[in-house]
């Protein structure tokens, strides 16, 4: 382990610090040793009945996973791996900003606890990068069932105090950790105060009303716009150039022939070199 | 309305107006309609044989459409619909197993399959229990809100 453990009184107290005590209330934090997957446990007690708010987090998952089932890989002790459980009251339809909002979030309090960070960069579809290599996946899950109203999870791992030398090999030229730009051993516990903090303050507004600023916010973080890439999805292959982050965060992708394809799903977004 | 002596009945929900009035035809596309705002679920049993309306007073009414049978269902099988646009898939990756093929018995928390829509992964369950008979989409492909996905024969 590198660094202080997980402390759930830790990140209550340092929520109440920055939110208040009525705010920081809203969040419950729950800290496991090891477990499968948080995206997992945070949807089984939402289906539970466990209110909007709890956070699951792991000092270790045996089974973490990224988008569409690929491996998430973190060294016990080290990073943040946590899953908020939400109850959106909005239609489902807009619940695809949630991936958004979250990448929002972190490169918020990114900026906040480091400022002589470099500015951290959003991947689309589900990736922040900080200096061309990936800090941190989301990965949104929500659960329907019949009749009940359904819930989401927000996954986030973040690369906090690794080192690169402990990725696996091929990992070593694409990843990054907060330690090996900041140099130091970070307070986790703080740190995912500080995100949940500017969540409570991107949540309400950002999904529920006018989707412009964040659009805009969206645009300024994109570190895929004006690269060249080829997006696969579903066995497809679509090259162009990410163009735009559309009014619902969708990427504009400029084909060859000059047309602009919406894309919304995609199981890769490879990039080739900076233009 | 005869047993409560009424001769007008007017009842909104969310924008949709149901209005019956005594000698007048039945609207059954609005019941339609209001039936499917009043339950939120996500299934659709296939639809048992409608009572025939009670002969008008006056004048003959036009008798009410004969409910169409949706997707062929066989009494007691159920749709799986989905509840959001986007993709479907049947595995949680592309190297994984499927969440269910023909022939598996689900329950209500079964999760069936993952229709994503902009990197949000819903998760879709049973919501019953019962056997799958039939999987009507192909994994990959684009599904609109109430496509139906499975066809589930309840247990």
């Amino acid at each position: 382990m590198h660094g202080g453990a997980l402390d759930a009184l830790a990140i209550r107290s340092a929520l109440t610090d920055r939110l208040g005590p009525r705010l920081a209330g809203r969040f419950e934090p729950r800290v496991l040793a090891v477990t499968c997957s948080t995206n997992d446990d945070a949807l089984a007690l939402g289906h539970g009945g466990a209110s909007e708010g709890t956070v699951v987090l792991a000092e270790h998952q045996t089974a973490g996973r990224g988008r569409r089932g690929d491996a998430w890989v973190s060294p016990p002790g080290t990073n943040l791996l946590f899953s908020l459980l939400l109850q959106p009251t909005v239609g489902l339809a807009t619940w695809t900003r949630l991936p958004h909002l979250a990448g929002l979030a972190v490169c918020r309090a990114l900026e906040s606890q480091f400022p002589a960070l470099t500015e951290p960069h959003l991947k689309w579809p589900n990736d922040l990068y900080l200096d061309d290599r990936k800090l941190a996946g989301i990965l949104v899950e929500s659960r329907s069932t019949g009749g009940r109203p359904p819930c989401a999870v927000v996954g986030i791992g973040l690369n906090v105090n690794g080192l690169p030398a402990e990725f696996p090999e091929d990992l070593r030229p694409i990843a990054t950790t907060l330690r090996e730009h900041t140099g130091h051993l970070i307070d986790r516990n703080t740190l995912v105060a500080a995100i949940l903090a500017e969540w409570a303050a991107l949540y309400p507004t950002g999904l529920c009303s006018d989707f412009a600023p964040v659009r805009d916010e969206l645009r300024r973080r994109s570190w895929l716009i004006g690269r060249e890439i080829v997006v696969l999805a579903n066995g497809n292959e679509l090259a162009g150039r990410a163009h735009d982050i559309g009014p619902e965060g969708e990427l504009h992708l400029l084909t060859p022939g000059g047309a602009i394809e919406t894309i919304r799903s995609a199981d890769r977004v490879i990039w080739r070199t900076v233009r | 309305m005869d047993d409560h002596g009424l001769t007008h009945f007017k009842l909104e929900i969310e924008g949709s107006t149901l209005e019956m009035k005594k000698g007048a035809e039945v609207d059954v596309e609005a019941i339609q309609k209001l039936m499917s705002l009043a339950q939120p679920t996500y299934l659709h049993a296939a639809p048992a044989p409608m009572a025939a309306p009670a002969p008008a007073a006056g004048p003959a009414a036009p008798a009410a459409p004969a409910p169409v049978a949706e997707g062929g269902l066989a009494p007691g099988e159920v749709e799986i619909k989905s509840i959001l646009v986007g993709t479907f898939f049947r595995a949680p990756s592309p190297d994984a197993d499927v969440f269910v093929k023909e022939g598996s018995e689900v329950s209500e928390d079964s999760v069936v399959c993952i229709v994503e829509a902009m990197k949000v992964m819903n998760q879709i369950t049973a919501g019953v229990r019962g056997k799958i008979t039939k999987i009507l989409v192909e994994n990959g492909t684009p599904v609109q809100y109430g496509d139906p996905l499975f066809v589930v024969k309840l247990a």
